[in-house]
C-alpha cells in the first residue's frame, strides 16, 4: 500500500533532481591554516525525488544524510554539483544533452544553469526559492527561538518573504495552526510552555506556512516520546496527502522510515550504497552494509530470533575514506576488486539500485 | 482589524509577558539579598532626584558647589549650628553631618554627591556598553578577518591602564574643549562610521544611516542631560576634570563587554533556531537584532550593573588623588580627600573627626553594595539555565 | 529457585522545585532475581532513570527519597540500602552495584585517559588484590636478584596493605616523596588489569586505548570503557540506564551482545532501563512497565508481549510503528506530576476507566502466574 508500483513511477513527475552533489569541508592545519585535508561529507550523490512521495534517507551518524538534506535546500553551500527543482521536462532534457556532449562550457548551458540550477542561486532568487523548500529539525527545543511568541515564530517566514503582514499573516497563521492540530489560544505562548510533541508541531507549522512543495524532515521523531511519535507520523502523512508535499525523511530509526517512506536510500560515508522501494529494500537488501543495518534493528517480538551480521570494526573517518569501495575494510563479503575500484550505483531492475561489485 | 480583536490580541499578547513577570517577582521574593539590593538602589535614586528638596542649594547658579560656612580649617562635629548669616538666610540651620576642612558641609556634599555618582556610573557604563556591543556584535556575527581585527583592537585597548589614561587625559585635554573642533570630530565619526561599516558589510545604506542617527541621538541625549548642566546649552561644552575622567574610563571600559557579547553570540549562533531563520530567508541584520541579541544580552545586563558600582569606586579614588572633580564640587571622593589630614587626630581620641571620612565612605560603600547585590539578583533571575529549576 | 538479589518496596521520591512538589515516584515495587535481566520500560518522565539512581542512593537535591525500602541481598544477608550511611554506601557503589549511563562521552572525565579512569575504580575497590599481585612481583624480583634499595620496604608496605588497605600509616607513607613510589608499582599492576578488562570488553587494541582520552574515542568505544569501569569489580547488580540510545544501530548491536556475554561471565544481574521495546524483547528475561511514577505491570517478557494486561502496556505495544498498518497512539498526554491525578494515574487516558479508578489507586495483583498488574480490571 505504501509502495509505488512501477507504472506509477514512470508516470509521476520528478520534482527534485540532484546531480553529483558534493559537500566537502576543508580541514585547516598548520600555522598558516592551510587546507590539509577534506572531510567528504557528501561525495557525488545523485538522486531524483518524485512529487508527492516520501523519500527516506537512512544511515548511521556521520554518513552525511543530514548534510545532504541541508545542502539540498541550500542551508549549506554545495562544493560542487547541481540541484534542479521543479524544472520543466524539456529544459531538463536540453541540459542533459548539453552536459553529456562535448559542449560542456557552452554559454547556453551556463545560461540554463544560472536560471534553473539551485546550487548556484544567489540573492533574491535564492530567497524566493526558500519559500518552496523548508526543513523541520530534530530537536524542537532548540529549533524554536525561546524568546519569541508562537505567533511570531510562525508568522516570521511570511514577514521575511514579504508574503503577508498584519491581519493577513494572522489569519494564515491560524489556518496553519489548525492544520497541525493546535488552536488560536496557543498563539500567545512561549515555546517552553508546550510539550515536546506540541513544539514539534509548531516547528512543522512554521515550515508549512509559506506553502512549500518540498520539506526536509531531519529526524523529526527522534526527540519525541514513543506515544507522541505515532501522532506526529499521522500528522506527516495527513499533511502530505492534504497539501501534496514531497518529503525527504532523514532518520537513523529504520523502523519508522519503513512505515512512512515510499522509497528509501541507504548512505554510508557520504555515498548512497542502495536505493529501492521500501518494501523491496527491507525484504531483500542486497548491499552488505544495508544487510547489516537491517539485521541489527531490534525487533519488538521476543519469539523472533534473527541471524546477526555483525560488521567488525568502526566507521572510518570521512577525512580519509578507504580507497575503492568504502566498506571494503569491514565488509564480510569483500573481494579483491573492492579495494581498487569504486562500484557505481547501478539499477538492477525494478528501480532497485545498488553500488556493490557483487552486482556489477 | 476591528477594535474588539485588537483589544483581545493586546490582552493576549500581554499574557505571557505578565506571567513571566510574575515568575520573576516570585524569584526576587525568595532571595532576600536581591530585595536589599533593589531597596538600596531605589533609596539612592530617590535621594538623587530629591536633592534640591533634601539639601536646598545655597548658590542657585551652581548647586554642585558645596557651601562654605566660614573658612576655618578645623572640622566641626555633626549637629553644629550654621554660623554664616547668608547660609542661614538660605534655610540652613545646622550641619547635620558636620563640616569638613574649610567648613564644607558634609551633608550637602553627600546628598548632591549622589547625583554625581549616578552621572558617573550611568554615563560611563552606557558609553562603554554601546561601544562594546557594537564591536562585539560585528565581531561575533561575521567572524573571519573582521573578528580578528576587532579583537586585536580590543586587546590593545584592554592593555591600557585606565587610571593612567585618566590622568593623562586630565592633563592633555584643555579645560574648555572648543566645540568646533573636538565636538565636530566626534559627531562626524558617529555619523559616518556606521555607514562605512555598513557599506563594507553590505548591510544596506538605509539601515546604516538609521544606525548612525540612533547613535547621534543617544550621544546628544547623554551629552545634554547627563554630562552638561541643563542651564548651559548642550553645544558649549565646559569639560571639567571629572568629565575627562569619565571619558577616559569609558574608553577603556568597553573591551570586557565586547568580549562577553562576542562569546554569547558565538554560542547562540550555533543554535538550531538561527539556522531555521536562515532557512526561512532572514537577512543577517534581522537575525542579529531579532534572534541573536535578545538571547545573548543577559550577561551584559549583569555586568553593567556590577560595573556601575566599580566605576563609582574608581572615580572616587581618582577624586581622592586630586584628579577628578574640581575642588568644592559635590563628589564623595572629593569629600574623603578633604578628610585627608583629619583621619587620625592624635593619640588621645584619635577618631575625633570620624564624621569627615566615615560618612562619605559609608555612602560610597552602600552605593556599591547596592549595585553589586542588584547585579547578583539580575544574574540569579535572568540566567536561563537557572530559571526553571 | 533463584532468590531475589534486590527488592524495592514502596519507594517514594519527590522533587522540590520552584513550581511545586513533583511526586516523581509513587510507590515503586520491584524484584530482581539473581542472574536475570530485568527490563524497566516507560516513557520520558515515568521515573525509570530516577529509580535506577535511587538504588545507588545518588539522587541529588532537589530530589529527596521520602520513603520505602531497598533490600540488597547478594549473599543471604539482606542490607537495607536506604538506611546505610554515606561511607558504607561508597563501599557498595562500584563494587557491588554499578551503573552505566546514557551518554558515554559525558560519563567519562575528559581530562583523564580511559586507563586512568578504570585504574581509579580498581584502586578504590580492589586494593588488596592489586597489593597481592604487586607483592608477588616483588617476590619475583627478589628471587631473581634484581632489587632496588627500597624493595624490602615495599614488600613490608604491600604486606601491610593486604591486611589493611585503609591504614592511616599507609596514608602517611604515601605523602613521603621517595617512599611513596610504591604507588607507582600499584598503578602498574592496576594498568595491566585495566588492559585485561578492556580486552574482555572486546576493545580493539586495548594497549593503545588505555592511553587515549575520551574525546579520541568513538561512541561505541567510550561506552565500552564505561562498561569496563562498571564491571571492573564484578558487581552483583549492573544498572544500565539507556546505554545504547545515543549509539548507532550497528554499534548498539555490538554493545547489546557484549552485555549479554558479560552477564554470563560476571554472573551479574542486570536492570536494563530503556524505552525501546525491541531492545527489551532481545535482552530481558522479565520486564517492568512504569508509568507516571509506579510500576504498573511486571512479568516474563514472552507473557507481556503476547498478552499485555494493563491498558497502558497494550497501548504502548500497539503504538510501535508497523509497516502497512496505520499509526496508533495513546490519547492524551502524561499528567503533570506536580498535582497528580487521584487514584490510578492513567485513568484520564484509559479506554477502560471506571469510576473507582479516579478515586483509589489500585494495588498490585498477581493476575497470572508470575505476571503482576496494577489495575482494577483484574481485581
Amino acid at each position: 500500500m505504501l509502495s509505488i508500483s512501477i507504472k506509477k513511477v514512470i508516470e509521476m513527475s520528478v520534482l527534485l533532481e540532484v546531480k553529483k552533489l558534493k559537500k566537502y569541508y576543508p580541514v585547516l592545519g598548520g600555522v598558516l591554516k592551510r587546507k590539509v585535508a577534506e572531510v567528504k561529507a557528501v561525495d557525488e550523490v545523485s538522486l531524483s525525488m518524485f512529487k508527492g512521495e516520501c523519500f527516506g534517507l537512512v544511515g548511521e551518524s556521520g554518513c552525511g544524510k543530514t548534510t545532504l538534506g541541508k545542502t539540498i535546500i541550500r542551508l549549506l553551500e554545495p562544493t560542487a554539483g547541481s540541484i534542479y527543482f521543479d524544472v520543466p521536462k524539456d529544459v531538463k532534457e536540453e541540459i542533459n544533452k548539453l552536459e553529456n556532449s562535448a559542449d560542456r562550457d557552452s554559454s547556453r548551458l551556463k545560461e540554463l544553469r544560472k536560471k534553473y540550477d539551485l546550487a548556484i542561486y544567489k540573492g533574491i532568487m535564492l530567497k524566493i526559492m526558500r519559500r518552496k523548500m523548508q526543513i523541520v529539525y530534530q530537536d524542537p527545543t532548540t529549533s524554536l527561538d525561546p524568546r519569541m511568541l508562537v505567533k511570531d515564530i510562525i508568522s516570521e517566514p511570511l514577514v521575511v518573504q514579504g508574503l503577508a503582514k498584519g491581519q493577513g499573516a494572522r489569519s494564515r497563521v491560524v489556518e496553519i495552526l489548525s492544520k497541525v492540530g493546535l488552536t488560536e489560544k496557543h498563539l500567545y505562548r512561549y515555546p517552553h510552555e508546550f510539550s515536546g510533541g506540541q513544539r514539534q508541531r509548531i516547528a512543522v507549522a512554521r515550515a508549512l506556512v509559506t506553502n512549500p512543495e518540498f520539506v526536509v524532515l531531519d529526524e523529526p521523531t527522534s526527540s519525541v516520546d514513543v506515544s507522541m511519535r505515532a501522532q506526529l507520523l499521522n500528522l506527516f502523512q495527513d499533511l502530505q496527502k492534504d497539501l501534496n508535499l514531497t518529503y525527504l525523511f532523514v532518520s537513523h530509526d529504520l523502523s519508522v522510515v519503513e512505515c512512512i517512506s515510499h522509497r528509501v536510500a541507504v548512505m554510508y560515508l557520504g555515498k548512497i550504497v542502495e536505493l529501492a522501494q521500501t518494501e523491496e529494500l527491507y525484504k531483500n537488501p542486497l548491499h552488505p552494509y544495508a544487510q547489516a543495518l537491517f539485521a541489527s534493528i531490534p525487533i519488538p517480538d521476543p519469539t523472533v530470533k534473527k541471524r546477526r551480521i555483525v560488521l567488525t570494526g568502526e566507521v572510518p573517518s570521512p577525512v580519509n575514506p578507504p580507497s575503492g569501495c568504502r566498506l571494503h575494510t569491514r565488509c564480510p563479503k569483500v573481494m579483491e576488486i573492492c579495494a581498487k575500484e569504486e562500484p557505481e550505483l547501478k539499477d538492477i531492475g525494478n528501480g532497485h539500485l545498488v553500488a556493490c561489485h557483487l552486482f556489477q | 482589524m476591528d477594535v474588539r480583536t485588537r483589544l483581545r490580541d493586546f490582552k493576549a499578547s500581554i499574557g505571557p509577558a505578565w506571567s513571566e513577570l510574575k515568575f520573576t517577582l516570585r524569584r526576587i521574593r525568595k532571595s532576600p539579598l536581591s530585595i536589599v539590593g533593589i531597596v538600596i538602589v531605589m533609596v539612592y535614586v530617590i535621594i538623587a532626584i530629591s536633592a534640591p528638596l533634601l539639601a536646598p542649594a545655597v548658590d542657585p547658579r551652581d548647586p554642585y558647589a558645596i557651601f562654605h560656612d566660614g573658612y576655618g580649617p578645623i572640622p566641626r562635629p555633626p549637629g553644629s549650628p550654621v554660623l554664616d548669616s547668608y547660609v542661614i538666610g538660605r534655610g540652613w540651620m545646622a550641619h547635620y553631618f558636620g563640616t569638613a576642612e574649610g567648613q564644607l558641609d558634609i551633608y550637602y556634599g553627600c546628598i548632591w554627591g549622589t547625583r554625581t555618582a549616578f552621572r558617573i556610573g550611568v554615563l560611563v557604563v552606557v558609553i562603554s556598553l554601546l561601544i562594546g556591543l557594537l564591536t562585539g556584535c560585528l565581531s561575533g556575527f561575521y567572524g573571519g578577518i573582521i573578528d580578528e581585527i576587532l579583537m586585536r583592537f580590543t586587546d590593545v585597548i584592554l592593555a591600557f591602564p585606565g587610571l593612567i589614561l585618566a590622568m593623562a587625559l586630565v592633563i592633555a585635554l584643555p579645560l574648555s574643549w572648543s566645540i568646533d573642533i573636538g565636538f565636530l570630530i566626534l559627531v562626524i565619526l558617529i555619523l559616518f562610521a556606521p555607514i562605512l561599516i555598513g557599506r563594507f558589510l553590505k548591510i544596506g545604506n538605509i539601515r546604516a544611516f538609521m544606525l548612525s542617527l540612533l547613535g547621534l541621538a543617544t550621544f546628544a541625549i547623554l551629552y545634554g542631560w547627563v554630562l552638561g548642566n541643563p542651564l548651559i546649552y548642550p553645544w558649549t561644552l565646559n569639560l571639567t576634570n571629572l568629565d575627562k575622567v569619565l571619558i577616559a574610563l569609558a574608553l577603556v571600559g568597553w573591551p570586557s563587554y565586547a568580549r562577553v557579547i562576542r562569546g554569547e553570540i558565538l554560542r547562540v549562533r550555533q543554535e538550531d533556531y538561527i539556522e531555521a531563520s536562515k532557512a526561512v530567508g532572514c537577512s543577517d541584520f534581522r537575525i542579529i537584532t531579532r534572534h541573536v541579541l535578545p538571547n545573548s544580552i543577559y550577561p551584559i545586563v549583569i555586568m553593567a550593573s556590577l560595573d556601575i558600582g566599580s566605576i563609582v569606586l574608581t572615580a572616587a579614588a581618582l577624586s581622592f588623588l586630586g584628579i577628578g572633580a574640581p575642588v568644592g564640587f559635590a563628589d564623595w571622593g572629593q569629600m574623603i580627600s578633604f578628610a585627608r589630614n583629619w583621619i587620625w587626630a592624635g593619640i588621645e581620641n584619635p577618631w575625633k573627626y570620624w564624621y569627615t571620612f566615615t560618612i562619605p565612605g559609608l555612602f560610597i560603600f552602600i552605593f556599591v553594595l547596592g549595585w553589586n547585590l542588584l547585579g547578583d539578583a539580575f544574574r540569579d533571575i535572568l540566567d536561563p539555565t537557572l530559571r526553571r529549576k | 529457585m533463584a532468590e531475589n538479589i534486590l527488592e524495592i518496596d514502596d519507594l517514594r521520591l519527590n522533587f522540590y522545585t520552584y513550581e511545586g512538589v513533583v511526586e516523581a515516584l509513587d510507590g515503586v515495587n520491584l524484584r530482581l532475581k539473581k542472574g536475570e535481566t530485568l527490563g524497566v520500560v516507560g516513557e520520558t518522565g515515568c521515573g525509570k532513570s530516577v529509580t535506577g539512581l535511587s538504588v545507588l542512593v545518588i539522587v541529588s537535591p532537589p530530589g529527596r527519597i521520602e520513603g520505602g525500602k531497598i533490600l540488597f541481598n547478594p549473599k543471604g544477608k539482606p542490607v537495607e540500602l536506604l538506611a546505610l550511611n554515606e561511607a558504607f554506601l561508597r563501599k557498595v557503589r562500584g563494587r557491588y552495584i554499578s551503573m552505566i549511563f546514557q551518554d558515554p562521552r559525558s560519563a567519562l572525565n575528559p581530562v583523564y585517559t580511559a586507563g586512568e579512569q578504570i585504574i581509579e575504580v580498581l584502586l578504590h575497590h580492589k586494593k588488596e588484590e592489586l597489593a597481592e599481585r604487586a607483592l608477588n612481583r616483588i617476590d619475583d624480583e627478589i628471587k631473581s636478584g634484581k632489587t632496588g634499595f627500597l624493595t624490602n620496604y615495599y614488600k613490608r608496605i604491600f604486606q601491610h596493605m593486604i591486611k589493611n588497605p585503609k591504614a592511616p600509616s599507609l596514608q602517611l607513607l604515601s605523602k613521603i616523596p621517595i617512599i611513596r613510589r610504591y604507588n607507582r608499582i600499584l598503578k602498574q599492576e592496576a594498568k595491566k588489569e585495566a588492559v585485561n578488562i578492556l580486552r574482555i570488553m572486546r576493545m580493539p587494541d586495548p594497549q593503545r586505548v588505555v592511553d587515549m582520552y575520551p574525546h579520541e574515542l568513538s561512541g561505541g568505544m567510550a561506552q565500552r570503557v564505561v562498561i569496563a569501569m562498571a564491571l571492573a569489580c564484578s558487581p552483583g547488580i549492573l544498572i544500565a540506564d539507556e546505554p545504547t540510545t545515543n549509539l548507532d544501530v550497528t554499534v548498539q548491536l555490538q554493545i547489546l551482545q557484549l552485555i549479554k556475554e558479560l552477564k554470563e561471565k560476571f554472573a551479574s544481574s542486570v536492570i536494563y532501563i530503556t524505552h525501546d521495546m525491541g531492545v527489551v524483547a532481545e535482552m530481558c528475561d522479565r520486564v517492568a512497565v512504569m508509568y507516571a511514577g509506579s510500576v504498573i505491570e511486571i512479568g516474563e517478557v514472552l507473557e507481556i508481549f503476547k498478552k499485555p494486561l494493563h491498558p497502558y502496556t497494550q497501548g504502548l505495544l500497539e503504538s510501535i510503528p508497523r509497516p502497512g498498518f496505520p499509526f496508533k497512539s495513546i490519547e492524551g498526554t502524561v499528567p503533570s506530576l506536580i498535582s497528580p491525578p487521584k487514584g490510578c494515574r492513567f485513568h484520564n487516558r484509559c479506554p477502560y476507566a471506571m469510576d473507582i479508578c479516579t478515586k483509589v489507586k489500585p494495588e498490585m495483583v498477581e493476575a497470572e502466574k508470575g505476571h503482576f498488574v496494577q489495575c482494577f480490571l483484574y481485581r
